[in-house]
C-alpha cells in the first residue's frame, strides 16, 4: 500500500508526459501533401503566417470551430473521434474545389429571429442545438442578408441589436468565404495553370502590338486585344482594397530587397509577370497546385508545392521559416494539452485537500501527484509561451488573449512557489485552478480570430510592453492569487474542519510546522497582497510614465488606467486595513475576495465601456459571465460574514481564532506606531 | 483637542476609509465617462472638491461625493501627519518612509501638473513653421494692434469673460468693448438672398440646403456650384430624393444602397468635357466599369436616366447648372444685428456643448466697438472662421479675432515630413513620424530633429509629441504640445515607491525564509 502511494505521483506524472511527448511526434501527410501547403507562407493583416493559420482564423470567424467535423457522434460517445476535415484541407477545398466547399455546414446561425427572417426553418445541419448552413444553402438569400447588414451597419455599433450583430457577423462570412474562393484563381476562369498558359503567349506579341501602337505605327490588333483582356482582367484585382484585410496575399515580393512586404494577389503576381515578360515563378507553382488539387492529382500538387517551398527556403528564408514555425504552433494546440493538464491536477488537487486530516498518507501522495502535474503542465505552458513570444518577436502580453494567456502564467508560478513554502496543498488548488481556468478563457477569445495581430502604433514599442504590460499584469495575476486563496479560506472553513488543524496533521516528514492551516493561509494572502501591491503600483505609474512619453500626459483618467489604478487602491486599503487592525483574518479573506471583483472589471470590464484610448472592443458573451462572475464572488463574501458559529473549522476550537487573529494583527500595527 | 485632531488626521483608519472613498470615485468617474464624455467627466469628478448627484450606470444619485481634489488632498495630509507622529529613521522602517515619501511626491506632482501645465496643439503643414500652439479649449478674444509691423501689441480676452462682463476696457486698449451676446458652441452660416428654392430632398447629407440659381453667365465663378434633385428609384420602390451639388468633400459623398452592393451618388465638376457630370459609382468595384455617368446635357433635358449595370432608375425632378448652396434657418436660429466685419449677412444657430474628447466647441460673440461715445460699428466673430477683420482707430489700425488660445514662443518649429505607415494589406497604422524643423534665433540654432510615437521632442521645456494627423491632408501633422514643469515627478517617485516596497516585502520575506529553516 505504502509502495503504491509513493508511485502515484509519478505514474500519474508519466502518463500525461507520455501524451504531451505523443503529440510532439512528428506527424504524416496522406496522399496529398496538405499538412506542407499549410506551411507555406502568405501575407494577411499585415503579418507573414502560413495557410494554415489563415484556414483556422477564418474558420472561427465562420463557424467558431477550428475544424470542419463531417459525422455526426451522439455527444456520449466521447470516446469515438469524429472524422473531420482539418482547417487547411478545408481552406484547400474553399480555394481549389470551390463547389464541393459550398456543400460544406459551415455558416453558424443560431439567432432564432435571423432564422426566421431568412425562412431557413429546419433545413441545415444540426449539432449540439446549433445550427449550420451551406452556401448554397444561403445562396438564394444572398441579396436580402447583404440588404439587411447594410441597415445594421449604417447604425453606431454600440446601439446594435443582437440580431444586427447576427446579421453582420453573417455577412461578414458570408464575404469572407467568397473572398477566400478567389484568392487563387480569377473570377472568370477555374483554370488558372491554363490561363496562364495563354497569358504567357499572349505576353511577347502584346507587348509588341501595343508599343508599335504607342508610336502610331501598324499593329497587330488580335495580339494587342489579347494582352489588354488580360490587363482588364488582372489590373482591377491587383488594385482590390481588401487583398491583405479579408483573403491573403499569396504571391511573394518579386524584389524582396527592395520591398520585403510587397506581397500581391495573383493580380499583382499577373502584372509582375508581364512586366518581366514570364510567369512569375511562384504564381505558376501556386496555380499548379490549385488546379492539381481541383482534379485530384496527387504528384502533381506534392511537386508544386514542394518546389514552392524549395524556392522559399532560398529566396525568402525568413518567411518560409516563419510559416513552419507558426504551422508547428498551431498544429501543437499546446495551451490546450496544458488545460486539460491543469484540471487533471486540479480534481487530484481537490482530492488531496479533502482527505487532508482523515488520510494524511493518501492525501500526501494525491498532492505530490497534482504538483508534479501541474509542473508538467507548467512547463507546457511555460514552453508554448516563449514560442509565442519568438515568434511575434514580442514581450508575452500584447492583447487580450495573450494576457489571459499570462495571468494564468503568474499564477502558476505563484501557486508553486507557495506550494513549496507550505506543503498542505493549497498552493496546488491555487495554480490548477487559476491555469485551467486563465487557459479555457484564451481559448475563448481566440475564438474571436487571430490572435497574433500587429500592433496599432502607440502599442508598437517592446520596452514598454515588456515592462508596463508585464509588470501590471503580473499585479492582476497576483490579486486573482489573493482572491483565490481568500476563497479556498471560505470554502474550507465554512464546509470542512481543516482550517482549525495543524499544519503537521499525520506523521508525513514534510509537515513539522505546528501553525494551523487557517493563519498559513491568512500569511500566504497577506504576503501575496503584498506582492499585489508592488506589481500593481509599479505597472500603473510605469503606464503613466509610457504615457508621458508617447502624448504628454503622465494621467488621463482613461478607463484602462482607472482600472489599474482601482487595484492599487484596493490591494493598498487592504495592507492599511489589516495593519490597522481593522480586519482580521476573515476581513482580510473578505477583502481579497473583493479584490477578484476590482481586478476582472479592471481587466475585462473597461473594455465593455467602449469608449478610451484602451479598449479592444466589446464583447457582449464575455460581459454576461463577468455579472455572473461579480455576483459569484458576492455570494462568497455573503459567506465569509456569517457568523462563527457556522463555520465548521471554528465550531470545535471556537476560541483560537480571535486571540490569534487579533495578536498578529496588531503586530504590525504596533511596529508602526 | 489639538492632540484629538492630530490624531484623527493621522489614523491609520482615515488612510482606509479614503482609500475606500477613492475606490469608489473612480469606479464611479469611469462609468460617467460613457454618459458625460472622457473630458466632462475628468473634470466633474477628478478635479473637483465635490460632486453633487452623480451618474451611477444608467442613472443619477441624489448623493453627494467626495471628489478626487478632496480625497488627494486629505490622503496627503494624512500621509504627512503620519509621518510627522511615527517618523523614525531605522533599517525596519526605511521601506515604508521610502515609500510614502515616493506617494508624497507623485501626490504633489500631480497636483503641480494639474495647476502649471499646460497642453495644446500645433497644427503644421510641411514647409510650414510655427511660433505658437493653440489651446485644445480655451479661446481668447485678441485685439492686435498693427501700426508696428515689427512686433504686434496684443491684448487678450478670454472667452470666460465674455459670457459676464459686458463692456471690457483695457489700459493697453484705445477702445470699448461691449458684448452685445454670445454662445458657447455654434454654427455660422450665410443667409441665402431672396429667390432661394428649397428643395424636396429627404435623404442625403444635404437635406436642409436652399439652392439660389445664378443666371448662366459665360464665365465659371469659383465659388459657383451646380446641383441636381435626383430621385433614387428601384424595381422595389423609391429610395428617396438626394439633392447632389458638385465641389464638396469626400466627407459628405452620399450614398444609397440596392441589393447587396452600396454606390455613391456624386456631381463632377468636369469643365474640360464639357461641363458637369453626375456620376454613380459602386463602392465594391473600383474598375472603370463600376462607374457610370451621365453628362450635363442629359441631366439639363430632367427625366428618367437609365444604364446597364444599374440596377435603380435615376429621376431628375431639377438642375441648376450654376447656384449657391445656403443652409436653412432651423428653429432656434438668431440673426444678430451686424453691421461690419466678414460675416455681414449670417446667421447663428446655436449648439449643444461638445462631449466627445475629439472635437472642439466653435464659440462666437457679437462685439460692439466704441471708441469714447462713438460706436464703431457691431461685429460676429466666430472660432472657426478668425478672418481678419482690421479697423482703423485715428490711424492707428487694429485687428480683432476670435481665436484658440494662442500660446507664443521666443522660437519657430517646422515641418520638413510627415510619413505615416500602414502595415501592408491593412487599415491599421504603423507608424506615424514628422521630421521638425527647430528654428531658434537666439542660439542662432536650426536643425533637424526626427520625432514619432513614444519618442518626442523636449525643447526649452516644452515637449512635442506627434500627436495626430489630418484623414484628409497627408502633408499635415498635429503636435500635442505640452508643458509641466513637474514632468519629472512621476519617474522619481516611481523609483522611490519600488525600492520602497522590495525593501519592505524583501526583508520580510528573507525574515520570513530564515525563520522557516530554523524551525
Amino acid at each position: 500500500m505504502k509502495f503504491l502511494l509513493k508511485c502515484m505521483p509519478w505514474l500519474f506524472l508519466a502518463l500525461l508526459a507520455t501524451e504531451i511527448i505523443a503529440i510532439l511526434l512528428p506527424k504524416h501527410d496522406g496522399e496529398f501533401h496538405v499538412r506542407e501547403f499549410g506551411r507555406l507562407p502568405v501575407l494577411l493583416g499585415g503579418r507573414i503566417q502560413p495557410f494554415d493559420s489563415v484556414a483556422r482564423n477564418s474558420l472561427l470567424q465562420i463557424r467558431s470551430t477550428a475544424d470542419v467535423p463531417l459525422e455526426e457522434i451522439p455527444a456520449w460517445k466521447f470516446w469515438h473521434h469524429p472524422e473531420k476535415l482539418k482547417s487547411t484541407a478545408w481552406l484547400l477545398e474553399v480555394m481549389c474545389r470551390t463547389e464541393q466547399a459550398d456543400e460544406r455546414p459551415i455558416f453558424l446561425i443560431h439567432h432564432p429571429d435571423l432564422l426566421g427572417e431568412l425562412k431557413l426553418g429546419d433545413t441545415g445541419v444540426e449539432k449540439s442545438g446549433l445550427r449550420y448552413y451551406t452556401f448554397n444553402q444561403l445562396k438564394p438569400l444572398l441579396p436580402e442578408i447583404m440588404e439587411q447588414a447594410g441597415k445594421a451597419s449604417s447604425i453606431d455599433e454600440k446601439l446594435h441589436t443582437p440580431f444586427q450583430k447576427q446579421i453582420l457577423k453573417l455577412a461578414n462570412a458570408v464575404v469572407l468565404y467568397r473572398r477566400l474562393a478567389l484568392t487563387l484563381h480569377s473570377p472568370d476562369s477555374a483554370d488558372f495553370a491554363g490561363e496562364l498558359d495563354q497569358i504567357q503567349k499572349a505576353i511577347e506579341p502584346g507587348i509588341v502590338a501595343i508599343t508599335a501602337k504607342e508610336a502610331g505605327k501598324p499593329y497587330d490588333q488580335a495580339a494587342n486585344d489579347k494582352l489588354v483582356a488580360v490587363l482588364d482582367e488582372f489590373y482591377p484585382l491587383q488594385q482590390d482594397r481588401s487583398a491583405g484585410q479579408v483573403y491573403p496575399l499569396v504571391v511573394p515580393p518579386a524584389h524582396p530587397d527592395v520591398a520585403r512586404d510587397e506581397w500581391g494577389n495573383i493580380g499583382t503576381g499577373v502584372l509582375e509577370s508581364i512586366r518581366s515578360r514570364e510567369i512569375y515563378a511562384p504564381l505558376r507553382w501556386l496555380a499548379t497546385a490549385s488546379v492539381a488539387y481541383h482534379n485530384q492529382n496527387a504528384a502533381v500538387f506534392n511537386q508544386s508545392v514542394a518546389e514552392y517551398a524549395q524556392w522559399l527556403k532560398s529566396n525568402l528564408p525568413a518567411e518560409w521559416a516563419k510559416g513552419r514555425h507558426e504551422f508547428f504552433y498551431n498544429d501543437l494546440h499546446a495551451f490546450l494539452h496544458a488545460m486539460i493538464i491543469y484540471i487533471f491536477a486540479f480534481i487530484i488537487g481537490c482530492c488531496a485537500l479533502l482527505t487532508f486530516g482523515e488520510f494524511p498518507q493518501l492525501s500526501e501522495s494525491l498532492r505530490l501527484s497534482a504538483l508534479y502535474l501541474i509542473a508538467l503542465a507548467g512547463l507546457v505552458h511555460t514552453v508554448a509561451l516563449v514560442f509565442r513570444m519568438v515568434l511575434e518577436g514580442r514581450p508575452p502580453v500584447t492583447n487580450l488573449y495573450s494576457s489571459a494567456i499570462f495571468i494564468g502564467w503568474g499564477a502558476m508560478v505563484l501557486g508553486i512557489g507557495l506550494e513549496r513554502i507550505y506543503k498542505i496543498g493549497i498552493g496546488n488548488v491555487v495554480a490548477a485552478l487559476a491555469g485551467f481556468v486563465t487557459l479555457l478563457i484564451a481559448h475563448n477569445l481566440a475564438l474571436g480570430g487571430d490572435t497574433m495581430e500587429m500592433l496599432r502604433a502607440v502599442l508598437d514599442t517592446n520596452f514598454w510592453l515588456a515592462t508596463h504590460v508585464v509588470i501590471v499584469t503580473l499585479g492582476y495575476a497576483s490579486t486573482f492569487v489573493a482572491g483565490l486563496l481568500a476563497i479556498i479560506y471560505v470554502l474550507l472553513g465554512l464546509f470542512t474542519p481543516i482550517l482549525s488543524q495543524k499544519l503537521t496533521a499525520g506523521d508525513s516528514p514534510s509537515r513539522k510546522d505546528k501553525t494551523e492551516v487557517g493563519k498559513a493561509l491568512a500569511k500566504m494572502v497577506y504576503a501575496i497582497v503584498c506582492f499585489a501591491t508592488l506589481f500593481s503600483f509599479v505597472g500603473t505609474v510605469l503606464g503613466g510614465i509610457w504615457a508621458d512619453q508617447s502624448w504628454g500626459r503622465f494621467w488621463g483618467w482613461d478607463p484602462k488606467e482607472n482600472g489599474a489604478l482601482l487595484i492599487v487602491i484596493w490591494n493598498a486599503a487592504i495592507l492599511h486595513a489589516r495593519w490597522g487592525g481593522m480586519v482580521r483574518e476573515r476581513g482580510l479573506m473578505n477583502m481579497a475576495i473583493f479584490g477578484n471583483i476590482v481586478t476582472s472589471f479592471s481587466w475585462f470590464g473597461v473594455n465593455m465601456l467602449g469608449i478610451g484610448l484602451h479598449s479592444y472592443g466589446f464583447m457582449d458573451a464575455a460581459f454576461q459571465w463577468l455579472r455572473l462572475f461579480v455576483c459569484s464572488q458576492i455570494v462568497l463574501i455573503v459567506l465569509g460574514s456569517l457568523p462563527k458559529h457556522l463555520w465548521r473549522s471554528f465550531r470545535q476550537s471556537g476560541t483560537s481564532l480571535p486571540t490569534d487573529a487579533g495578536d498578529s494583527a496588531k503586530r504590525p500595527a504596533e511596529a508602526i506606531r | 483637542m489639538v492632540d484629538r485632531i492630530f490624531k484623527f488626521f493621522s489614523s491609520l483608519r482615515l488612510t482606509v476609509v479614503l482609500l475606500s472613498a477613492g475606490l469608489v470615485l473612480v469606479f464611479v468617474g469611469t462609468l460617467a465617462q460613457v454618459h458625460e464624455g472622457l473630458y466632462q467627466a475628468q473634470v466633474r469628478y477628478f478635479r473637483s472638491w465635490f460632486i453633487w448627484q452623480p451618474t451611477v450606470g444608467d442613472s443619477v444619485w441624489p448623493i453627494l461625493l467626495p471628489g478626487g481634489y478632496l480625497i488627494g488632498t486629505m490622503l496627503l495630509i494624512n500621509l504627512v501627519a503620519a509621518h510627522l507622529k511615527r517618523f523614525k529613521l531605522t533599517t525596519q522602517k526605511i521601506g515604508i518612509q521610502l515609500i510614502h515619501g515616493g506617494i508624497i511626491l507623485l501626490l504633489l506632482g500631480q497636483l503641480l501638473t494639474d495647476v502649471l501645465a499646460r497642453e495644446s496643439s500645433m497644427k503644421l503643414v510641411e514647409g510650414t513653421s510655427k511660433d505658437y500652439s493653440e489651446d485644445f479649449h480655451a479661446n481668447e478674444l485678441v485685439v492686435i494692434d498693427k501700426s508696428n509691423p515689427q512686433s504686434d501689441g496684443v491684448v487678450s480676452i478670454p472667452e470666460s469673460l465674455l459670457a459676464s462682463a459686458k463692456d471690457i476696457q483695457d489700459p493697453a486698449l484705445p477702445v470699448t468693448l461691449k458684448i452685445r451676446d454670445c454662445w458657447p458652441n455654434c454654427e455660422v452660416n450665410a443667409i441665402a438672398p431672396p429667390g432661394s428654392i428649397a428643395p424636396p430632398a429627404d435623404h442625403g447629407n444635404f437635406t436642409n440646403m436652399l439652392v439660389y440659381p445664378i443666371a448662366a453667365s459665360g464665365q465659371n465663378p469659383e465659388d459657383v456650384q451646380a446641383a441636381a434633385l435626383v430621385e433614387v428609384i428601384s424595381p422595389k420602390g423609391s429610395l428617396g430624393t438626394f439633392l447632389v451639388p458638385s465641389k464638396i468633400d469626400n466627407s459628405e459623398v452620399q450614398t444609397f444602397a440596392y441589393g447587396d452592393h452600396e454606390w455613391t451618388l456624386s456631381m463632377l465638376f468636369a469643365p474640360m468635357i464639357g461641363g458637369n457630370q453626375l456620376a454613380v459609382s459602386d463602392v465594391s468595384d473600383s474598375s472603370p466599369e463600376g462607374m457610370i455617368n451621365f453628362p450635363e446635357a442629359e441631366l439639363a433635358r430632367k427625366g428618367e436616366l437609365k444604364r446597364d449595370g444599374l440596377p435603380v432608375t435615376l429621376s431628375v425632378k431639377e438642375f441648376w447648372p450654376q447656384c449657391r448652396l445656403y443652409h436653412q434657418l432651423a428653429p432656434n436660429s438668431v440673426q444678430p444685428r451686424i453691421t461690419r466685419g466678414g460675416l455681414v449677412g449670417t446667421f447663428v444657430t446655436p449648439m449643444a456643448r461638445v462631449t466627445d474628447p475629439d472635437h472642439r466647441d466653435f464659440p462666437a460673440a457679437v462685439v460692439e466697438i466704441f471708441n469714447g461715445p462713438n460706436s464703431l460699428g457691431t461685429w460676429l466673430l466666430w472660432t472657426a472662421n478668425s478672418s481678419d477683420d482690421i479697423f482703423l482707430v485715428g490711424n492707428k489700425p487694429l485687428q480683432l479675432a476670435f481665436r484658440h488660445k494662442r500660446y507664443y514662443e521666443p522660437y519657430r518649429i517646422g515641418l520638413v515630413k510627415f510619413t505615416h505607415d500602414k502595415y501592408k494589406g491593412t487599415t491599421t497604422d504603423k507608424n506615424f513620424a514628422s521630421r521638425l524643423r527647430v528654428i531658434n534665433p537666439q542660439g542662432n540654432e536650426d536643425r533637424e530633429v526626427l520625432i514619432k510615437m513614444n519618442s518626442p521632442l523636449r525643447y526649452a521645456g516644452t515637449t512635442y509629441y506627434q500627436g495626430s494627423f489630418d484623414p484628409r491632408d497627408p502633408h499635415v501633422s498635429i503636435l500635442q504640445v505640452v508643458t509641466n514643469p513637474s514632468w519629472l515627478t512621476p519617474y522619481l517617485s516611481c523609483l522611490l515607491v519600488m525600492l520602497g516596497l522590495i525593501w519592505q516585502f524583501g526583508s520580510h520575506l528573507i525574515g520570513f525564509a530564515l525563520k522557516r529553516r530554523t524551525t
